[in-house]
């Protein structure tokens, strides 16, 4: 049996202490100081408000760093990486473009992943890359990332969070600085505890996920990085996008579109063998995984293929 | 017909270096396998995307379970290392499958000039001047209807391979339990399904193998054109 690969994964948000105003219409409209009443908060109050709660949302905070861990030849190797979030996403998509045949592991997976996905949005990031980022137009059962706490804490009722678990599976986690007060280091410049509390945050999900699947716990290699000006690295092999995306995305049927009509016109047999070739790659027939197209689907991609093509 | 296959035979190969010896003027050929060739025909989304893309599947529950069989019958034990809690190992009694100074995973070649077939049998012996190959199966319920039909050629070839003069048949162990009702079980109902070999079912066999080699190697040709 192939061993399975895991990216553990996490990043870190803050906001600014200076929101634009519009910005604060949004926040005052969404955060009534009485919803019955309708009344809202204004002036001194409605920033204080602003600054102790928005940090929640992904509409009013951002995120400052991302963190990826790789379990590499018995090591978990961190990338600790800052930078803006356009150069943060470029990175992550780069890498994750790469990584298709690694399971994504984060910690409560319906938040983080909406976060991420409005923040990527807003920079212009639509679709994501990995099938673990995925969210939209799911259910929680369909999310293919491994969320560790819904791994630990499975049926129950109890919602644990990362201290919690370590706690409970004797793992230090003494660095690990709570999610509603990372926008306080950050305004105040520790970016080194920020620093500290994410690997950790990462080392705990590698350790508490090895311990539940009995495996011995791995040595931490850091590596720190700030990217800037990070280029994207387009891809190639639109098929392999096509299967990775499971969606032909406007940037993906371009991408087939110059493959297939950009040199010389295929002949009707090609074109027959490049339907096969694209339903190949496209149709999902995992049963075992629950990735398994219905027939309607099948018909739908089917449908798709044969527009793409002419036929 | 140009044969052009996905897979040619390299010492990187995962199985050359087992069987060396036996491989080694075959290098730089295009291979083909009995797994392959199914995929082909009955799974070909995943035949396109592992033989085209490169994309690695996983093996799935009921793959693996054939595999812990299958090394187990080699080893005489069943193997501590199960992942997936298999269950069910004291009703097979590994003993009665194994023989004699027996040859498990034993490499056979159909050599077909521009491209070779490759297979590996679970079980050859020779017992009082006859030859016996057999193949380890395990199954769900009706699934030994698909061992016992005419389509059934997996040990046609490996039989054909060897100079035809095998008594033939596959080692049926019931398989209990599924992927959605886990864990899955080795039952105690195991029997054994002869397999016939005749001229008529190698030319069937012969005739499926170059049909899938042509198709492919068409297929392929397309695919190197535009994605290659």
């Amino acid at each position: 049996m192939e061993e399975a690969k895991y990216i553990y994964f996490s990043f870190q948000s803050s906001q600014d202490f200076e929101p634009t105003s519009k910005d604060l219409l949004s926040f005052q409209r969404k955060y009534k100081k009485d919803f019955t009443t309708r009344e809202l908060f204004e002036d001194e109050e409605l920033l204080d408000q602003y600054r102790l709660r928005g940090w929640k949302s992904p509409r009013y905070s951002k995120i400052v760093s991302l963190i990826l861990a790789f379990e590499i030849k018995g090591e978990l190797k961190v990338r600790f990486i800052t930078g803006s979030e356009i150069d943060l996403f470029t990175e992550l998509n780069n890498v994750l473009r790469k990584s298709q045949d690694y399971t994504l592991v984060d910690f409560e997976s319906q938040i983080v992943l909406p976060y991420l996905g409005i923040r990527m949005a807003r920079n212009g990031f639509i679709n994501p890359v990995h099938n673990g980022l995925k969210y939209r137009n799911a259910r929680p059962w369909d999310l293919k990332s491994l969320d560790i706490q819904q791994f630990y804490d499975g049926a129950g009722n109890y919602k644990s969070s990362i201290k919690d678990i370590a706690d409970d599976l004797g793992l230090n986690s003494e660095a690990i600085i709570e999610i509603e007060d990372e926008f306080t280091y950050y305004n105040t410049g520790d970016f080194e505890s920020l620093k500290k509390s994410a690997i950790q945050k990462v080392e705990v999900m590698s350790q508490a996920h090895r311990i539940l699947t009995e495996l011995p716990p791995l040595q931490t290699v850091l590596v720190e990085e700030q990217v800037k000006d990070v280029i994207e690295e387009k891809p190639t092999d639109w098929l392999k996008e096509l299967y990775n995306a499971n969606q032909f995305t406007n940037e993906i049927r371009e991408g087939l579109k110059a493959q297939i009509f950009g040199k010389k016109k295929p002949t009707k047999k090609e074109l027959d063998h490049l339907f096969t070739i694209i339903r190949g790659a496209y149709v999902r027939t995992n049963f075992m995984a629950n990735d398994q197209d219905s027939k309607k689907v099948i018909e739908q991609k089917e449908l798709e293929i044969k527009t793409l093509l002419g036929l | 017909m140009s044969v052009n296959l996905p897979t040619v035979l390299t010492e990187d190969t995962h199985f050359y270096k087992k069987y060396e010896n036996e491989l080694k003027h075959l290098l730089g050929k295009y291979y083909i396998s009995y797994s392959t060739i199914n995929s082909w025909f009955d799974y070909r989304p995943d035949f396109i995307k592992q033989k085209f893309l490169g994309i690695r599947l996983p093996s799935g529950v009921y793959a693996d379970m054939g595999n812990f069989l299958g090394e187990a019958v080699e080893n005489g034990f069943f193997s501590q290392d199960n992942p997936h809690g298999f269950i069910g190992q004291e009703n097979v009694d590994l003993n009665k499958y194994r023989k004699p100074d027996a040859e498990y995973e034993k490499l056979i070649i159909i050599d077909r000039g521009e491209y070779f077939m490759v297979g590996f049998i679970d079980i050859y012996y020779e017992q009082e001047g006859k030859k016996y190959l057999e193949d380890n199966k395990s199954g769900g319920a009706n699934k030994e209807k698909e061992y016992a039909s005419e389509d059934y050629l997996q040990t046609v070839f490996y039989n054909y391979a060897l100079g035809g003069d095998c008594i033939t048949g596959v080692n049926f162990f019931r398989r209990e339990g599924s992927h959605v009702r886990p864990p899955l079980k080795l039952g105690k109902e195991q029997f054994y399904i002869p397999v016939e070999y005749n001229e008529t079912r190698v030319k069937k066999a012969l005739a499926k193998l170059d049909l899938a080699v042509k198709e492919i190697s068409e297929m392929k040709k397309v695919f190197d054109k535009y994605f290659g």
